[in-house]
């Protein structure tokens, strides 16, 4: 019996989303049983943080990147992205935000001119200049402020959880994010 | 010892009715120093700086007799966010020199030579722990 999906971690969540060709799909019969092109417009993309820890899976697919996925009650409309990402995110360039608390972070975190890839932590610590300590604060930091702030933008949610995975896949010792 | 020296430093500031995020405090010592870091750029636009000898000093004093955590956290953390900072904000990174000593001024050069690519990992690594670069880290 398939389960019922209601988020996706690493989903894209800006007003730009869905776009055309997702809504198009949407109103496809078959992806919304029984409504076809009456279908309602997804009202907007909802974030659920489950407590506990569990093997998580985000939904990667090459070329097709929105989906109708059908589940015993609802049909949801799905959207796979990189996990980085965003209207505020360049992964090439230190993030320029416009909360200004989240600006605030992000001028700690990230240095302009830098010749070590972006010029974030996550860089330094991929490049061999520890900040280990440094990265793992903010991790949990950043991390807090997702928790804390459940109100702020889709687009302040979205870059925090990126200068987040950046520094995550840095301690896990991946390389260079972006092209 | 990291405690020691996070008192001195921040106490200073805490006198003049500055306090950090509780939050900070629960993290560890480079979310303390972050938080006094984006006060201290905040004052450096147009004062007061009756603190900044005070907390200088305690840095300065802290750099020289830190042992490789204690110059770690204010190195990697208090000196490099308040760069980070001024360069973000558009704060000439020569406004501080006025405030830094003999140790200090050492360290915020290390900091700038590592992001401009000057300093290698092992030369940053070596001065965080007080030896020539070319000696055997330490495990």
């Amino acid at each position: 019996m398939p389960t019922p999906i209601t988020s996706t971690s690493g989903m894209r969540v800006d007003a730009e989303w869905p776009a055309p060709e997702a809504w198009q799909l949407w109103q496809r019969p078959g992806c919304q049983p029984g409504l076809g092109p009456d279908a309602a417009r997804p009202a907007g993309v909802r974030t659920v943080t489950v407590p506990g820890a569990e093997d998580m899976w985000d939904l990667t697919v090459a070329n097709d990147h929105d989906f109708c996925v059908v589940t015993v009650n609802t049909a949801v409309l799905v959207h796979d992205c990189p996990l980085t990402g965003g209207p505020d995110w360049d992964p090439v360039k230190p993030p320029r935000i416009q909360n200004p608390e989240l600006q605030s972070i992000a001028d700690q975190l990230y240095r302009p001119g830098a010749s070590i890839g972006n010029g974030g932590t996550g860089d330094a610590i991929r490049a061999g200049f520890g900040h280990i300590i440094k990265g793992s604060e903010w991790i949990t930091n950043l991390g807090s402020w997702i928790a804390d702030n459940p109100g702020a933008s889709p687009s302040g949610i979205y870059t925090t959880q990126s200068m987040l995975q950046e520094l995550i896949s840095a301690m896990a010792g991946e390389g260079y994010p972006g092209p | 010892m990291i405690d020691e020296a996070l008192t001195e430093i921040v106490d200073v500031v805490r006198r003049d009715g500055w306090s950090h995020p509780a939050a900070a405090e629960e993290t560890g010592p480079y979310s303390v120093l972050a938080s006094l870091a984006l006060h201290l750029v905040d004052l450096s636009a147009a004062g007061p700086f009756a603190l900044f000898p005070a907390v200088f000093g305690a840095l300065e004093r802290w750099l020289a007799r830190g042992d490789a955590a204690i110059r770690n956290v204010l190195i990697v953390g208090l000196i490099e966010d308040l760069q980070n900072i001024s360069l973000n904000r558009g704060i000439a990174l020569d406004s501080w020199e006025e405030w830094l000593g003999t140790r200090s001024r050492d360290a915020w050069d290390v900091v700038m030579g590592m992001w401009a690519g000057r300093v290698t990992p092992d030369a940053l690594k070596a001065y965080v722990e007080g030896r020539p670069a070319d000696a055997e880290p330490t495990t």
